[in-house]
């Protein structure tokens, strides 16, 4: 307590040394450049929002500064049509895009897919996606299987990182501290970051930067009791109440990269990461080894460790061959490996006995894309050729609960895909981009992705967009080879599945409304879209007698939705504004008796920010509300008939606010503010499943309360 | 540029004071508890020396001694001897750091006491190291004639995951038997009826193929049945015996005196024990499948004649099983083609851990067999019976000879079964059972694990109490 004052009062001397410097101030760094947002997601080349012919939202540098945000996890939550899905019980948080899971969504780090648990790009856990390295993150809805493959069904997500840095020297330390909830302890409770950064131009054609970050969650007790609980009562109940809401973890990141730029026709560079994680779970139950002689307790608990590891190599190069055509190459090698380990832990001696150790995931593969445009000297037309190869080996963790050996054996995918694209300058107001993909594979039938998008720009410069695009969705490890049977059960993958396939189709309506004087902009767009997935993989009966569960080619789910987004900028202040509404209609065939209503739900999101030039600071609040969401559940009732209901997800909302404030001709940084300030903790679902080995739960774990966080920044650059 | 380094030491400065900082724990020492480890002994007429343990809550932190010290009844100091001897009216018992039990031992010296009720009881007195007491067990009574156990804790040992062993309780002697599952497949009543049981352990299952001719059954003409003969079909519950142990409700009918009336049947012999080690705190009971066998059971008198075949052959192995009258049953394996030995003798066991066949009320309509893990039947056909108490309306320890409610025993195996324990979260506490043994003695009886320490199913414990 006593050190938690001193640090105060370290704080508050820094804002004194501040009152003396405030003249000397410069104010240019604060200008707000979104005017001329620049995008590379689905782009032959870099260009201007405006001037893509897919509608890209941005997410910038400044919008993570100001949410503190430390992984992806902590941004996408304030983004329309997506939520975070928190496993706190496994230490991950996934993501929905329009209601679909995140092996449907494509990650990509400088439009490489990252690795993850069921392939490239796909299932990744975003709360291991570091930002501390971003430029900015560009977001596109919709299937993107021309551009980027299969599995870029519902959209994707690209993470532009940083290439370059103004001084010859950037040397940039910053340390964050956060309460989790009202938790907060220099060690054992609340989130501890450091991170430095280094960056350093070699020449006036080689950068260079490494950067480090530790990040050292403590996890969320909320109404657990910790690692030493037991229920002390003599009926040595389990009352579920040890270990953590949340999981600890600690996160540790190492990033480099070398930039090479000859400033004419060719640009190269090297991109590696290092990334570690340690999640402890802890079993809320405990063995309690009653000894019945002496009548005492000698309780273990079996507690459990995953590590995750992952490298990351990526080697890119660029430019023009024979002052003509442009390419882009990339190629790329990854490596995730995911460890468990189980322990025994006997509380009272706090003994630890390693019972299990084995990788329960590991992937590692190699990745190439290259495209090349501009073949010809046409303003009217320009082709894109491309290609893109992956091979994708590891093993899948669950894939048979009675055997190791299944469960970690190896498997390998490879595939093949060519490309191609072409963009139509109809006229001075039309373009047109045609698609296509093939992708062939060691496993499946070739797979064919196609795409078309128009770009039509009225006399009064509104802009309208119609872009529809498919994609296909591999199957998953689980759904190939998953092997469970025994005396009681018979639930089998497939290895002859078909590629799911996604379709969508957007229009996106919107213009540019400027003021007097250009420093009041308004921007409304307005948005529509219908996507389905066809041949939707989920578990069926095959066969009665014995009952025989198989997976199998059989769903189908459709979403559409309409959106209105408006950002609007006048001097200092900025604003956007969003609401969706989006309905999801599921084909169950699957199950045999389902409802295919559209059930609707709406989402808003709204962020603010205020400039203070003279103070050096800035004020920011982001807003997001997920609406009530409802979903169908089958109950049994008392005739022994499966009857399906309707349940309800109680709506919630993110709300967020921080200040940021420069010193020191704005070398130093000083981010303060508060998470989640509404404190959601649990929400209230209706949605109850009846099956044999399910539990049925009132409420659905969502954040861990209102926290705060504190975040110091110095930039040395010289 | 100095003032940039000026301020980045302060930076610097700050943030080792937001990552500097040292804990200190300081660990108190635990107390540490001993007791004897049953609460009674049996001297008996193979017995003359008997070691009699103390256990330790936790292990010993440094040397010591304990001292013991006893009552007579009815046995006179000449009568018996103790290593290390009796000095001062007192036995001091030595242990070393680190261990977890210590014993003396008590020969009985002159073997014929002819009073009533000779016995010593034995107390843990005292305890040289600091924070150190006796608790539960603090005294021990050693009987010099036969008496029904007083109780104490057993741990079947079932085999772990696989659940390899049937294993048989008697409860007065405080002994266990243990037997492979695969050992036997049908056991032939020894009882008044003349009835034929499977091997529930092993999932066997026997569906009635009618009056047909023996070598006329093969694969093919018994394929859809097969088809109808495995766990969560509905209907499958004619093809196993009555979980209840009813032996008037077997799968296979009796067998009649009139041999045209034995009907042929077609054998599932369910699966061998596991051999995959599952993840910890799963199972793997059900090994590979055993096949399939049709059968025919005759009478000769008062024998049983077994006939038996692959499903394909033209040809029979027969074999007459006589009854065994001290047995519940006579145990026939096809692996061995003859008798085999597996339960003790009936009046000598109460409770089996067994894996088991149950039948299930299922959710889509009708009964479906299905299989359990961790099963406790009861000796029923000794007449066992046994009832479940509930701790809300008393507790294990306020449990006494006269909270016994007669009228709530059950003469049905399954009143233990599987309730005792749930595969999510362990073992029910808010349950125990009154079993009334085949001696008429009553015991109380609470399970007290379900897993072993390290959580791995498959090593159950209970303790039980005579109550008197």
């Amino acid at each position: 307590m006593i050190k938690r004052y001193f640090f105060l009062t370290a704080v508050l001397v820094f804002f004194q040394i501040k009152a003396q410097e405030i003249d000397s101030l410069r104010q240019d760094s604060l200008q707000y450049n979104s005017l001329q947002k620049v995008v590379l997601t689905g782009q032959y080349n870099r260009q201007s929002v405006d001037k893509s012919v897919f509608e890209v939202e941005v997410l910038s540098q400044k919008d993570i500064q100001m949410l503190a945000a430390n992984n992806l996890s902590d941004v996408l939550n304030q983004t329309l049509n997506m939520n975070i899905i928190p496993q706190a019980g496994e230490g991950r948080s996934g993501i929905r895009q329009f209601g679909f899971n995140s092996e449907y969504v494509k990650i990509l780090v400088d439009n490489v897919p990252i690795v993850g648990d069921e392939g490239y790009g796909n299932a990744i856990d975003i709360s291991q996606i570091n930002l501390d390295d971003i430029e900015q993150i560009e977001i596109i809805e919709g299937s993107m299987g021309v551009q980027y493959g299969a599995n870029a069904v519902t959209g994707v997500i690209n993470i532009i990182t940083k290439k370059s840095g103004k001084h010859d020297w950037q040397i940039t330390p910053f340390i964050q501290e956060e309460t989790i909830g009202d938790e907060y302890s220099w060690f054992d409770e609340g989130r501890h970051i450091q991170s430095i950064k280094i960056g350093h131009n070699f020449s006036d054609k080689i950068y260079g930067n490494i950067l480090f970050t530790r990040n050292d969650f403590q996890g969320f007790l909320n109404e657990k009791k910790g690692i030493s609980y037991y229920n002390p009562s003599p009926e040595m109940e389990n009352d579920s109440l040890r270990g953590y809401e949340w999981l600890p973890k600690e996160q540790n990141n190492v990033k480099a990269l070398l930039n090479y730029n000859d400033n004419k026709n060719f640009k190269a560079f090297y991109k590696f990461e290092y990334f570690n994680e340690v999640t402890n779970k802890y079993a809320n139950n405990v063995n309690f080894n009653y000894n019945p002689s002496t009548e005492t307790v000698n309780p273990t608990a079996n507690d459990e460790v995953f590590t995750s590891e992952r490298f990351y190599h990526h080697l890119n190069t660029s430019g023009k061959i024979k002052q003509q055509v442009n390419f882009n190459i990339s190629a790329a090698y990854q490596e995730q490996i995911k460890n468990y380990k189980g322990y025994s832990y006997r509380l009272k001696t706090e003994e630890k006995t390693k019972l299990e150790d084995y990788d329960f995931n590991t992937r590692k593969g190699f990745f190439s894309r290259g495209t090349f445009n501009n073949f010809f000297t046409s303003k009217k037309v320009n082709v894109e050729l491309g290609y893109e190869t992956t091979i994708d080996a590891g093993t899948a963790s669950d894939l048979s609960p009675q055997n190791i050996e299944q469960r970690t054996k190896n498997r390998q995918l490879n595939s093949y895909s060519f490309f191609v694209s072409s963009e139509i300058e109809a006229s001075d107001r039309l373009s047109i981009r045609p698609g296509t993909r093939v992708i062939a594979t060691s496993h499946f039938n070739p797979a064919y992705a196609f795409s078309v998008s128009a770009k039509y720009r009225f006399k009064n410069n509104y802009q309208l967009r119609l872009i529809g695009g498919s994609a296909p969705k591999i199957p998953n490890f689980e759904q190939l080879y998953f092997y469970m049977v025994d005396s009681n059960h018979n639930i089998q993958g497939d290895e002859n599945l078909n590629p799911e396939y996604g379709r969508s189709i957007f229009l996106h309506f919107k213009k540019n409304f400027w003021g007097k004087d250009y420093e009041l902009k308004f921007t409304p767009k307005l948005s529509a879209w219908f996507l389905d997935v066809q041949d939707k993989i989920d578990l069926v009966i095959v066969q009665n007698n014995p009952l025989v569960y198989q997976y199998s080619n059989i769903d189908l789910h459709r979403t559409m939705g309409v959106s209105l987004r408006n950002s609007i900028s006048y001097k200092q202040f900025r604003a956007t504004a969003g609401i969706a509404l989006s309905g999801e209609s599921k084909v169950l065939e699957s199950a045999g008796i389902y409802n295919d209503d559209y059930l609707y739900a709406v989402q808003v999101n709204t962020n603010i920010s205020y400039d203070i030039p003279k103070w050096n600071t800035t004020f920011s609040t982001f807003f997001k509300y997920n609406g009530p969401q409802q979903q169908f559940f089958n109950e049994i009732n008392e005739e022994n008939e499966t009857i399906i209901k309707r349940g309800k997800v109680a709506g919630y909302g993110w709300l967020n606010a921080s200040v940021r404030k420069t010193f020191f001709k704005d070398n130093f940084e000083v981010t303060l503010g508060a998470r989640n300030m509404l404190d959601i903790t649990r929400v209230n679902t209706s949605v109850i499943g009846g099956g044999a080995h399910e539990t049925s739960t009132g409420n659905q774990l969502l954040g861990y309360g209102r926290s705060y966080f504190l975040k110091l920044l110095y930039n040395l650059n010289f | 540029m100095k003032k940039q380094l000026k301020n980045l030491s302060i930076f610097i400065f700050l943030s080792l004071v937001l990552i500097s900082c040292t804990e200190d724990d300081s660990v108190s020492r635990e107390d540490f508890i001993v007791a004897f480890e049953n609460p009674s002994e049996n001297f008996s007429a193979e017995v003359n020396e008997i070691n009699i343990t103390i256990v330790f809550a936790s292990a010993a932190p440094e040397n010591g001694k304990i001292t013991v010290t006893y009552n007579l009844n009815n046995v006179e100091e000449n009568q018996f001897s103790t290593n290390p001897t009796i000095t001062e009216g007192t036995i001091v018992v030595p242990f070393s750091a680190n261990s977890e039990q210590t014993s003396f031992s008590i020969t009985k010296e002159n073997a014929n006491i002819s009073a009533e009720d000779p016995f010593i009881e034995f107390s843990i007195s005292e305890v040289s190291l600091e924070n150190s007491f006796p608790q539960g067990n603090i005294s021990t009574k050693v009987n010099f004639a036969e008496a029904a156990s007083l109780g104490g804790s057993i741990s079947p040992e079932i085999g772990g995951p696989n659940e390899g062993n049937q294993v048989y309780v008697d409860l007065s002697g405080k002994t266990t038997t243990e037997v492979f599952r695969e050992k036997w497949d049908l056991g032939f009543f020894s009882g008044e009826e003349f009835r034929v049981k499977l091997n529930a352990s092993l999932f066997m299952m026997a569906a009635s193929l009618g009056n047909v001719e023996f070598d006329e059954v093969n694969e093919t003409n018994v394929e859809s049945l097969q088809g109808q003969m495995a766990f969560l079909v509905p209907g499958s519950d004619e093809y196993v015996d009555a979980p209840s142990g009813n032996i008037n409700e077997t799968a296979i009918d009796e067998i009649s005196i009139t041999e045209d009336e034995n009907n042929v049947y077609l054998l599932k012999l369910g699966n061998k024990v596991g051999t995959e080690t599952p993840e910890i705190g799963s199972i793997a009971v059900a090994g590979e499948a055993r096949g399939w066998k049709k059968i025919q059971i005759l009478r000769d008198n008062n024998e049983y004649v077994l006939r038996y075949a692959d499903l394909n052959s033209n040809s029979y192995q027969e074999i007459t099983i006589p009854k065994t009258p001290s047995h519940n049953f006579t145990f026939f394996s096809f692996n061995t083609e003859n008798i085999v030995t597996v339960e003790p003798q009936k009046q000598n066991w109460d409770l089996n851990f067994t894996v088991f066949t149950e039948v299930l009320d299922l959710p889509e309509g009708g009964f479906g067999a299905y299989g359990f893990s961790d099963y406790v039947s009861t000796n029923t056909l000794a007449n066992v019976e046994a009832y479940q108490v509930n701790t809300s309306e008393i507790s294990y320890q306020d449990f006494s000879t006269s909270t016994i409610l007669e009228e709530k025993f059950e003469l049905d195996q399954r009143v233990i079964g599987a309730n005792w324990r749930d595969v999510f979260s362990g073992m029910y506490t808010d349950r125990f059972y009154i079993i009334k043994d085949t001696e008429g003695n009553f015991y109380k009886l609470r399970f007290t694990a379900f897993l072993n320490e390290n959580g791995v199913r498959g090593y159950p414990s209970f303790e039980y109490e005579l109550l008197n």
